[in-house]
């Protein structure tokens, strides 16, 4: 079995397709998450040291908070904007999904989030390409049977990742778009003005003009609204903050490692590219026990060798 | 999290502000009120810079990869800028309209459009920062109208030469922070040199600085219905960086005098305010009679 072969010839273009996608890519998993990680768990530091801190105001325990929420939001977008070139296509880009990736959509994540609960499971599997492309279901698994793949215990456990990645994936989509949801004004205040709302002379309050206690207030940028955290503590602000940031990362840093996984199996040597084994290439995420040990080892253990064959088109013989 | 999310019969009431703040040159309660906060909004986007100018400086310390905490640093940067550049335009539209609908309205091209504007009309950035000016001093009695002047001369010089560096940062990071803060995609002076490189991305591009990232976009064109992409270096180096950071702090710096000032011009019902510290700029014999008339 030969440890790289030629490349097929069919394969895209280098140019415009392949190296782009790819450096998009790394861009997202290997400086994109790893900025965010960083940017989140020092906002929650620093957030977290501030609601501690006895002569610490108000108004400054809300900044801190509204700044994890900031970060939280940017963690999501990254996500979106990684996975909703394939999740939800909106241009028709023959040169690959790295053309919408660095295309400003406005609504972008919105839509990315706010259509989740109505994803079918074949939409789900397109984040972890167990599917291509939403629109064009061609599941890995089909490609790769017709490329050659007879193994069927191979087969059965890619089978079982898809499942159970896509049933996590559901799942936890409902996090995300919770905290898409209440998270994204709180994250448009702070970036646009820091627009918190001084303790000293605002207040919210119900029809009888009393005072309902908020631990965070802020106006909304661009509508005559303002909207707060209803408490004493901005504890829990800062917690769901958190946890749906690291989520989002960990989104993000699935879809662009999951496709990425093609895109490695290829190494480039000057002008030539050829094909190297496939190490790891059926992408899961799920916690322990959602398929068996012997599927887990499998997928832990999978790589994909290469053989050439040759045709001899004279006569039709191999 | 629990959140009012705007439910009906739930408003924000704003009440103990100073009395003049329904005065036409207050602007609105709202945007006095906005102005209060300025001291907690100073602090936390100092800290915020300075927090990410620490981990920036423990990374390449530890020679670990310095791109995350560049970026995050560049962005913090320009989500500063972005603030000032807000509170001036609201400031110029104080006799016009509700500064604070224009504060919280304003679109990247209107606060693109102020920092290129105001940086080469030192004129209108010092109406707009509501400084005195020989023509509206006009009433005063002298020596105060020489003192005042002389102090109001000294801040525009301070200001625009803040204002001028902070349009150079908003220049080099506001696409930063905008591809940043929307996930997309930067690519890495490495990734694009290569080997294997990012194909036609970077193409055609030097190599002229020591750390940088290639900001990537691409536009619909509808008519033609293609896609059209283009792509720019971004320079991210120590030195830009550096600059940037001063850039940004002193947009923190200069939101904060005009926000405290806006709060002193209403509290005291005055015609203008100069931030306390304005005595140091002038000679002794100004600042006594500033010192005297600080005094009341």
């Amino acid at each position: 079995m030969a440890e790289r072969i030629p490349a097929p010839a069919d394969l895209g273009d280098l140019k415009t397709f392949i190296l782009p996608s790819r450096a998009c890519l790394l861009s997202v998993r290997d400086l994109l998450c790893v900025a965010r990680r960083g940017a989140l768990e020092d906002s929650v530091r620093a957030a977290r040291r501030i609601a501690r801190t006895a002569s610490a105001s108000h108004d400054q325990r809300s900044a801190a908070a509204l700044e994890v929420l900031w970060e939280a939001v940017a963690c999501l977008e990254l996500a979106a904007n990684a996975a909703a070139p394939w999740v939800d296509p909106q241009l028709p880009s023959p040169n690959g999904a790295w053309v919408e990736m660095t295309h400003y959509d406005p609504g972008r994540a919105n839509r990315f989030y706010e259509s989740s609960h109505k994803w079918g499971d074949e939409r789900f599997a397109v984040l972890s390409t167990h599917r291509f492309r939403h629109g064009d279901e061609r599941s890995m698994l089909e490609l790769m049977r017709v490329e050659g793949l007879t193994n069927e215990r191979m087969a059965a456990a890619f089978g079982e990742a898809e499942a159970a990645t896509t049933r996590f994936l559901r799942e936890r989509f409902e996090t995300l778009a919770t905290a898409w949801k209440r998270m994204r004004a709180y994250a448009a205040a702070f970036e646009h003005g820091l627009l918190v709302v001084a303790s000293a002379v605002g207040a919210i309050v119900d029809e009888d003009d009393n005072v309902i206690p908020h631990a965070m207030a802020v106006w909304e940028t661009r509508k005559n609204a303002s909207r707060g955290h209803i408490g004493d503590s901005v504890d829990d602000a800062i917690a769901a903050a958190e946890q749906a940031g690291e989520l989002a990362i960990d989104l993000a840093h699935h879809v662009a490692d999951a496709r990425l996984r093609i895109v490695e199996a290829l190494e480039f040597d000057g002008n030539d590219v050829y094909l190297r084994p496939w190490e790891h290439p059926f992408p899961y995420w799920f916690r322990r026990g959602s398929v068996s040990e012997e599927t887990l080892d499998l997928l832990e253990r999978a790589r994909i060798a290469w053989v050439t064959v040759e045709v001899d088109e004279g006569n039709g013989t191999t | 999290m629990a959140t009012s999310e705007r439910p009906p019969g739930r408003v924000l009431r704003i009440s103990g502000l100073p009395g003049a703040s329904e005065q036409t040159y207050a602007g609105s309660p709202q945007f006095v009120a906005y102005c209060l906060g300025g001291d907690v909004r100073a602090k936390q986007r100092r800290d915020a810079i300075g927090r990410a100018q620490a981990a920036h400086q423990r990374a390449t310390g530890r020679g670990e990869d310095p791109y995350p905490t560049a970026l995050i640093l560049c962005q913090r940067i320009g989500v500063a800028l972005e603030d000032v550049a807000r509170l001036v335009l609201a400031f110029e539209s104080l006799s016009t309209s509700d500064p604070f609908d224009v504060l919280r309205n304003a679109r990247y091209d209107m606060l693109d459009d102020a920092f290129a504007r105001l940086a080469d009309e030192p004129e209108s950035l010092r109406a707009a920062l509501m400084l005195p000016t020989p023509r509206d001093t006009a009433e005063l009695d002298e020596p105060l109208r020489s003192a005042i002047l002389e102090a109001s001369d000294a801040l525009a010089r301070r200001w625009v030469g803040h204002w001028t560096r902070c349009a150079r940062g908003w220049q080099l990071l506001r696409r930063l922070a905008k591809a940043l803060r929307h996930g997309s995609p930067l690519l890495s002076r490495e990734l694009v040199l290569g080997p294997p490189g990012a194909g036609a991305l970077g193409e055609g591009l030097g190599d002229v600085f020591e750390r940088w990232v290639l900001l990537v976009g691409s536009e619909v064109d509808h008519e033609a219905e293609a896609l059209n992409t283009t792509y720019a270096i971004a320079d991210i180096g120590e030195d830009t960086l550096s600059r940037a950071r001063h850039a940004g702090l002193e947009a923190v710096a200069l939101a904060r005098k005009l926000a405290g000032a806006h709060v002193q011009r209403v509290h005291s019902e005055s015609k203008w305010a100069l931030p306390r510290d304005v005595v140091k700029l002038v000679g002794p014999k100004h600042r006594r009679i500033l010192k005297r008339c600080a005094r009341g």
